[in-house]
């Protein structure tokens, strides 16, 4: 480009010129386009920016679910943003979810590496039964999962059983640990795969390189395995922090919330105000909170795992 | 300086034998070279020295020391692999100190060693591109630096030519003869599938078919004594003409019948047979060097009438597939003027140059006579095979 | 409506509530629409899975009313609206179909919902039926269940069938303890001590069952603690002003007994007390195992033992069981809270007349005995009591619950009831999972949440 447009010392500057300008391959601009692209917009705008700003709205009235305010009801302004502040119980939620969320993230990284590095080294047999038991924990619906996990963590359950404590009911004792062990063992199965196609794209002979250098185990997965794990591990990261906040039916069946509001996390307590509670504009509100979270993870995961060119 | 030393060893994969019963002395500041067809064994065969397969049976050592147990990272070994395997993440600077950081080298000549090496590899303008950045002829540069930077006692090289292109692989070729003169006590182990490569490269060269090793000689006696059928049709290009013969034995005077002729090779033969041969049918060995239109010369056997079917230009040299009776045979035809389809020419070979080999066992039926002198890389034959 | 009460159905969010709706409610809209000209049409819309002990005893009763029904009345079609999910998802799945324009002309719900529709302008005030052809049974309810339905002097619904609650007790494991059979509490303290008793004969056992926590959803108060609460100095959850109360005398002495409960290591584990899969039921297989004295439960914790619930079926509990009247704190009397279920008729219905005819025929005793045997209920109207139909099919359990219904008390049913109950459960929860929480401290967080969620106006203190 900077030769097209420096015209001095080139016999053919003003050829280039004229060359220039009846390129052919520019990128071109056509109406027609337009036309094409009008259902996918009109999609984006019926199923996704009506429905949102929708909700946004919603969380800015009174509207309940029965009752005098579910038939006359109206935009009442910053006023439940104003309770939101002061809403203990939701300030809460918001630390439980945040602490869900970061366990999730910590155990499905660590799970997730340590069962796809062990299933590399693996018995073609071992790999299938193994691989095929965690994907299967990855496809169970949140309902069978909870129910399963509900089983196994209260009193005389398989994990007690196990440990050989039969009467201690894990569930209730360390409420939030529980639904959060359960969440990254729904998980795993997700984060194993990822990462063991990761791990299979790392060259193996640049580790061999590395092992006739001398480099120690931890050496070699510290500054070879894990900088180009990197990008995959961003990706698991976001992608379990946007599932996980997303995971309403592992926690509803498990515990509710309870006890109390230890496992509290944002989407079932905005499905308590709006469902149990009647206050459907307020549980949409909290429920906007958390499409604000999911925005954030969601364009940190676009950044990450869009191709850098 | 150490030498090599594998002890029959064995490696067995999957109920078959990749590598069997290998004996192998390599000299201190020897460059000795592998070679064989792919599956041959010869990659696994460094493979084990470097320690990254175990042997099944058998023992290595690296001059007097029992290597077979002792981890890939503690044998003080360098090695150049195929695919290069530069560390993806990092830049060409730290591709080369890594070596030296996980062995905990002091930092302070770091630099100068990287310089030193960058700048007899010519990479000191890359030390900060990624690999990604890099062409195949500088990645392989910096594989070879990353090695070089440990001076190591054995240098071991797993076909590090043969992602380039034919212009680069000849380049680097003498670079690396040149660098391997220069670091002369290190020792050199080169796997390739190239016989070029093999007989340019190597002060010796061993040649491997299907984990067993045929032969290991120089260049020039792999060249001129194949010990098998194997040995001479793989070494050498084109592909020495293997035919059907008979050796009959008259008095004093030995002659083969090949091709319709019967030339004498008494001169050949003389002193040279293996203890038990006596005339029957053998397979007769004939370079397409040696095969070439007939002049009467003495030396040369009777003419044999052939037409020419296919030729193919080398440069130099024009080597034609020729028809004659029910055996096609490649020959070495002048240049000008260029030989037609169909053209009839007639044929001779050097007496003193056929190869004699045993029907069944494949096996050359002539023992080395005169010693020859051992060179290292001997020009002429480069120059015959290309 | 035993076995699928406070279990929870698979999570439903709005979006999908809100599609099944609406297409329930188009197919309804046609059907109406298209038969109005000679033949009138009207639906009624009920839980498909939840009231019922089971779900086809469910569709056989309704299938017997359609049929009856339009037997009586040739000229008007019955369309029956099944809604399906758990309670709170039937809750929400109905309280969306009102807000179509084409409500259901009939509706079967819980009677904590009656004050919110009618709130709404949902509800059509049956008093003109009511005095009319509906007299017959609606002069025999007693007095609290006629008052059901009442809001500011009118009636908008009338009893489907109602739950109250006792005490039930294991008799062989009362007499290892040492109490003289039968055994009747006279206060609070006589059930403390009898619970004692048994823990020191039966160390297995569990001594005292009494709710606790949330997992049973607003119902799992009304089947334990609240009846406590009915019992104490001060029963009131909601004052005239509709203001809650969130300290009260009775508040401490309910969450004080709780505390001593569980403190004395009286109470049912954490497992089964917070267990999600249908809490209230749990006493039932308790005491058919042996392993639990005495239980606060809900009326249909009998008919549970029935071969046709089997909930387990336990034949000999006629015998091996006995049953008893929940005493007030200090005695003179019994207390127990009311919860049931209702009819009401839409305030868009296009035919009321046909609407009420349709109670008219479920209120018949056949079939009020029917749902109330089905569905684990006490039938509102007295005569229907001592029908053998009803008294033989869990005796004695069914007669004697009967008969506590006259001292049984209202729950209320505004929208600041459900955070209420909610606050109470997780202070009763708090206690039974750690007993050193004292009933003080226990109503102080109680008092903080609902302040939280409802705003210090909407709260108040009694002494």
């Amino acid at each position: 480009m900077t030769v097209m447009t420096s015209p001095e010392g080139t016999v053919a500057g003003p050829d280039l010129e004229r060359l220039w300008k009846t390129r052919r391959d520019r990128d071109r601009f056509q109406w027609s386009s337009l036309a094409l692209m009008t259902p996918a917009f009109g999609l984006l705008i019926i199923l996704f920016l009506i429905p949102m700003g929708y909700a946004v709205y919603l969380g800015l009235t009174n509207l309940t679910l029965v009752g005098p305010d579910s038939v006359k009801w109206g935009f009442t302004g910053l006023q439940n943003l104003s309770r939101l502040r002061q809403d203990s119980t939701f300030w809460t939620s918001l630390w439980v979810t945040g602490g869900f969320i970061g366990g999730s993230i910590v155990g499905v990284l660590v799970a997730g590496y340590w069962l796809a590095s062990l299933l590399m080294r693996a018995r073609p047999w071992m790999r299938i039964v193994v691989g095929g038991v965690v994907v299967v924990s990855w496809m169970m619906p949140a309902v069978t999962a909870g129910m399963t996990w509900y089983a196994s963590t209260t009193q005389g359950g398989a994990l007690g059983t196990l440990i050989g404590m039969r009467n201690t009911n894990f569930l209730d004792s360390w409420p939030l640990v529980i639904v959060t062990l359960a969440n990254i063992w729904s998980m795993t199965g997700f984060s194993m795969l990822v990462i063991g196609a990761a791990l299979r794209n790392i060259p193996s002979e640049a580790i061999e390189a590395a092992m006739v250098e001398n480099a120690s185990a931890w050496q070699r997965f510290r500054s070879i395995v894990l900088p180009l794990l990197r990008p995959t591990m961003i990706a698991v990261v976001l992608l379990t922090a946007l599932l996980s906040l997303a995971n309403f039916g592992l926690i509803y069946i498990m515990t509710q919330g309870g006890p109390g509001n230890a496992t509290n996390i944002l989407p079932l307590y905005s499905y308590q105000q709006a469902f149990s509670f009647n206050n459907l504009a307020y549980g949409a509100l909290i429920g906007n909170v958390m499409v604000l979270l999911a925005t954030v993870f969601g364009v940190l995961y676009v950044r990450v795992a869009a191709p850098r060119s | 300086m150490s030498g090599i030393r594998f002890e029959g060893v064995w490696k067995l994969f999957e109920g078959s034998a990749v590598v069997s019963d290998l004996n192998l002395d390599v000299r201190a500041g020897e460059f000795i070279v592998l070679v064989g067809p792919s599956g041959c064994g010869k990659t696994t065969s460094l493979r084990m020295l470097a320690g990254l397969e175990r042997p099944s049976h058998g023992r290595i050592f690296i001059g007097d020391r029992d290597v077979t147990d002792v981890p890939t990272g503690e044998r003080d070994i360098s090695m150049v692999f195929q695919s290069y395997a530069l560390y993806p993440n990092m830049n060409v600077y730290r591709n080369l100190a890594f070596g030296p950081r996980v062995r905990k080298e002091p930092r302070a000549t770091l630099d100068a060693r990287i310089n030193e090496v960058a700048e007899l590899l010519q990479i000191k303008h890359l030390l900060k591109r990624t690999p990604a950045a890099l062409s195949g002829g500088q990645r392989q540069r910096v594989a070879l630096g990353r090695a070089l930077i440990r001076e190591p006692q054995v240098f071991l090289m797993d076909e590090p030519l043969s992602n380039l292109d034919a212009a680069l692989r000849v380049q680097m070729r003498a670079e690396l003869i040149r660098l391997h003169q220069r670091l002369e006590k290190t020792t050199n182990v080169y796997v390739t599938h190239d016989q070029v490569e093999a007989l340019t490269m190597g002060d010796r060269v061993a040649v491997l078919k299907d984990g067993v090793l045929l032969q290991v000689d120089s260049a020039n006696d792999l060249y001129e004594h194949p010990s098998s059928v194997f040995v001479g049709e793989f070494i050498g290009s084109p592909k020495m003409n293997i035919l059907e013969g008979t050796l009959s034995f008259s008095g004093d005077s030995c002659t083969v019948e090949v091709l319709g002729v019967r030339a004498d090779v008494s001169e050949r033969v003389a002193g040279r047979l293996r203890e038990g041969v006596v005339s029957g049918p053998v397979l007769v060995g004939i370079r397409p060097h040696d095969l070439f239109p007939a002049t009467g010369s003495t030396g040369e056997s009777p003419a044999i009438s052939a037409t020419v079917d296919i030729s193919e230009h080398t440069g130099a040299e024009v080597f034609a597939t020729m028809e004659t009776g029910p055996s096609r045979v490649v020959a070495r035809l002048p240049r000008v003027p260029t030989p037609d389809r169909g053209e009839r020419v007639d044929l001779a070979f050097r007496a003193g140059a056929v190869h004699l080999f045993d029907r069944d066992t494949q096996l050359s039926l002539l023992d080395r006579g005169t010693p020859s002198r051992r060179t290292s890389a001997p020009a002429d034959i480069s120059q015959q095979v290309r | 409506m035993r076995l699928l009460r406070g279990a929870k159905a698979p999570r439903v969010i709005a979006a999908t509530a809100l599609a099944t709706v609406a297409m329930t409610a188009g197919i309804s809209a046609t059907v109406s629409t298209a038969s109005a000209s000679s033949k009138v049409t009207i639906s009624v819309a009920y839980a498909a899975d939840t009231t019922f002990d089971t779900i086809p005893l469910g569709t056989k009763w309704w299938g017997a009313v359609k049929k009856e029904f339009q037997q009586k009345y040739p000229n008007v079609t019955l369309k029956l609206i099944p809604v399906p999910g758990g309670e709170p998802d039937f809750l929400t799945k109905l309280a969306l179909l009102f807000k179509q324009s084409n409500p259901p002309d009939v509706v079967q719900f819980p009677s904590t919902e009656i004050a919110l529709y009618q709130s709404s302008g949902y509800l059509l005030s049956l008093d003109k039926y009511l005095s009319g052809s509906g007299k017959t049974w609606f002069s025999q309810y007693p007095t609290v269940i006629q008052n059901e339905g009442k809001i500011g002097g009118k009636i908008y619904a009338v009893s489907a069938g109602e739950n109250n609650n006792g005490i039930y007790y294991d008799k062989a494991i009362l007499q290892k303890a040492g109490i003289p059979l039968p055994w009747q509490p006279k206060t609070w303290a006589d059930i403390i001590t009898a619970a004692k008793a048994i823990k020191k004969a039966e160390p297995k056992v569990i001594p005292l069952w009494v709710d606790a926590g949330t997992s049973a959803g607003p119902n799992g108060a009304g089947y334990g603690i609240l009846n406590l609460l009915a019992g104490s100095a001060t029963p009131t959850i909601q004052t005239a002003s509709g203001k809650m109360v969130v300290s009260s005398k009775g508040l401490l002495q309910t969450l004080d007994f709780y505390h001593t409960v569980f403190a004395d290591g009286l109470g049912a584990p954490t497992s089964q007390l917070f267990s999600e899969n249908n809490a209230p039921n749990i006493p039932s297989t308790d005491f058919a195992k042996g392993t639990l004295g005495i239980a606060v439960a809900a009326n249909f914790i009998g008919g549970n033992w029935t071969k046709m619930v089997s909930f387990p079926y336990w034949p000999k509990a006629s015998t091996a069981m006995g049953v008893a009247g929940l005493p007030k704190i200090n005695g003179g009397g019994y207390a127990s809270t009311l919860s049931g279920w209702d009819f009401g008729i839409s305030s868009k219905t296009k035919d009321a007349e046909a609407a009420f005819n349709l109670i008219n025929v479920m209120q018949e005793s056949k079939n009020m005995i029917d749902a109330a045997n089905w569905a684990g209920w006490v039938p509102p109207v007295k005569s229907y009591w001592s029908i053998p139909t009803y008294a033989n099919f869990a005796a004695p359990f069914n007669e004697e619950f009967g008969k506590l219904l006259a001292s049984s008390s209202e729950l209320p049913t505004s929208a600041n009831y459900s955070v209420w109950v909610q606050a109470i459960e997780q202070a009763s929860g708090a206690i039974a999972q750690s007993p050193s929480t004292s009933g003080a401290a226990a109503m102080s967080q109680m008092k903080s949440y609902v302040t939280n969620q409802l705003g210090p106006s909407a709260v108040t203190t009694l002494p």
